[in-house]
């Protein structure tokens, strides 16, 4: 996680090989400054407009724009012709490094560009920067201005996917791409952790918390189903003194949630009891909707799946985050996708759930059977491929994680399985970002 | 590829290395190698280019030198239009064991 404290600098990159950005940023912010990511030129003249960062760190050659156009424009605003720019490609040409010059590059830097080379530059640039400053007697902008996590609105959280697989884990070699794990991920922000589900990913996010300081762990479950429950005997913090769990549920049909946790860990099955779990652990039934955890708003809707299930929305730092693993929408329906509009009597009853996610910055949602598997698994609880895509479209999602794969669904199968989702989201009309979630996927926000 | 010398690329922080893998062979190579035979196929060399400049990034953040001096050649092909199957044939040799070596990274037994 990055550093703590007072940002030394705010830094946009503005890379589009994620392999690349994913170093440097890790690197920069080891070393106490605040990062974000621009993943194409557009986006960077967006981010570059919209956040006014202290020193761009830009690629040349670049989708959307490429970079040399990207600087001229920023050279062209009076508002955003004074900041600070290094560019970095491998494209090593004296025509380039002349515009560079020109334009003002305070740096090019020739890929590789190694973590200590990188650090160095930065370093260089700002304390070049703020000996300026101080000449002038100006107030070195990077203390003077308010620190970029500041408000919620700019907190720096991130979420973890750390099981994605439905039904029951996967090991081997098959399955090594997407993991094997069965279902949960938590979100971390304002120091504080947000669970969802309790598969037996939970068991390695366990061991993270407890090498971090947060003590106060809020679990929703979807539904207590094995794959969303089997992980908790093994979730370290829970035998741990000094935290603090509180797990929630909607109310079941028969066992309340204590006793199916409880349940698990009875004689018969587990070594251990929930008695022997010395952390403090509460059980609440959801009740109010939307509820508050801690700094987290988290809104929760019933889904289409055996037993009582329910979707979440984890509202916090300004973000939406919903968490849908397993959702049959449209039940038994195998017609064409394009078919349906939000006034079909075939999704009208759904229209809770289309509501729901409607407003989400991003959707982890189910789509666990092809269009050719789904006849055959009707009524198990899950959404065949097209009838998620048509879920996503009617709800305007515009960003689209799917989680819940399959266990008989290798990672070969999952890259063409996704390749057909992007189809039949072309053939449905709707733009949206969409991809596979694996175990231990993680994004900031 | 040498991971030690990877590692102390990362400043020896073995999850960053295994994120970076991860993106590589799941998100940035299958991108990239596909705009690459997408290009290819419809004789946009600007497009080939453009992946294979991309490759070539992506190839030496890993310190893979045969995989960077194919992208290199593929790169210069596009722009010099000439016989550009070879050369894609090359990197393609080139990157498949890129990506067996990234794959080995991201093993459950792989470790710092």
């Amino acid at each position: 996680m990055s550093t703590l404290g007072p940002p030394k600098g705010r830094i946009l990159i503005g890379e589009d090989v994620r392999t690349l950005s994913c170093r440097m940023q890790d690197a920069l912010e080891q070393c106490g400054y605040t990062v974000e990511l621009a993943a194409d030129g557009e986006e960077v003249l967006r981010k570059v407009r919209a956040k006014a960062p202290d020193l761009l760190i830009l690629d040349i050659m670049m989708p959307r724009q490429h970079g040399i156009a990207v600087l001229k424009q920023l050279r062209a605003d009076p508002v955003t012709n004074k900041i600070g720019v290094l560019m970095c490609t491998a494209r090593d040409t004296p025509a380039d490094a002349a515009v560079c010059r020109e334009l003002g590059v305070a740096e090019l830097l020739i890929k590789p560009v190694g973590t200590a080379i990188l650090v160095a530059k930065v370093e260089e640039y700002f304390s070049r920067r703020d000996r300026a400053a101080s000449a002038l007697g100006l107030r070195v902008a990077a203390v003077s201005s308010p620190p970029f996590r500041q408000t919620l609105a700019d907190a720096l959280g991130r979420y973890t996917l750390w099981g994605t697989r439905g039904s029951t884990p996967v090991p081997g070699a098959r399955f090594l791409r997407h993991g094997g794990n069965t279902s949960c991920m938590s979100i971390e922000c304002n120091g504080e952790t947000v669970i969802l589900d309790a598969g037996t990913g939970i068991r390695e996010l366990g061991l993270e918390l407890t090498r971090e300081d947060c003590r106060k762990l809020h679990l929703f479950i979807t539904h207590t189903h094995w794959d969303h429950i089997q992980g908790f005997p093994f979730f370290t913090p829970a035998y741990v003194p000094g935290f603090d769990i509180a797990i929630y549920g909607a109310e079941g049909f028969g066992k309340d949630l204590r006793s199916v946790f409880r349940g698990q860990l009875d004689r018969e099955y587990f070594p251990v009891q929930m008695e022997d779990m010395n952390s403090q652990i509460v059980f609440e039934t959801l009740h109010e909707n939307p509820m508050q955890a801690g700094s987290a708003r988290v809104h929760w809707e019933f889904a289409q799946h055996p037993g009582a299930t329910v979707g979440y929305k984890v509202e916090i730092a300004g973000r939406k985050i919903a968490w849908v693993p397993d959702n049959e929408f449209l039940q038994g329906y195998c017609g064409a996708p394009e078919a349906l509009t939000r006034d079909h009597p075939l999704v009208v009853p759904y229209g809770k759930m289309i509501d729901f996610l409607s407003d989400a910055d991003i959707v982890i949602h189910e789509a666990q059977y092809t269009p050719e598997e789904y006849p055959g698994k009707m009524r198990w609880g899950h959404s065949s491929v097209a009838n998620a895509a048509v879920l996503m479209k009617l709800a305007g999602v515009k960003r689209w994680l799917i989680t819940h794969h399959d266990p008989m669904h290798d990672d070969a199968f999952l890259e063409t399985k996704l390749n057909v989702t992007r189809r039949i989201l072309e053939r449905i009309g709707h733009s949206i970002q969409v991809s596979h979630a694996y175990d231990g996927l993680t994004e900031y926000f | 590829m040498n991971r030690d010398t990877l590692l102390a690329a990362v400043g020896g922080r073995w999850p960053v290395l295994r994120a970076m893998a991860r993106l590589c062979v799941e998100e940035d190579a299958p991108r990239l190698l596909a705009q690459l035979h997408r290009a290819a196929e419809a004789g946009d060399l600007a497009s080939v280019e453009a992946a294979a400049h991309g490759l070539k990034g992506l190839a030496a953040e890993f310190r893979a030198e045969r995989a960077v001096q194919a992208a290199h050649a593929l790169e210069t092909a596009a722009r010099e239009n000439t016989v550009l199957h070879e050369a894609i044939d090359t990197f393609t040799r080139e990157y498949a064991e890129l990506d067996a070596a990234l794959h080995s990274l991201l093993a459950p037994e792989a470790h710092a």
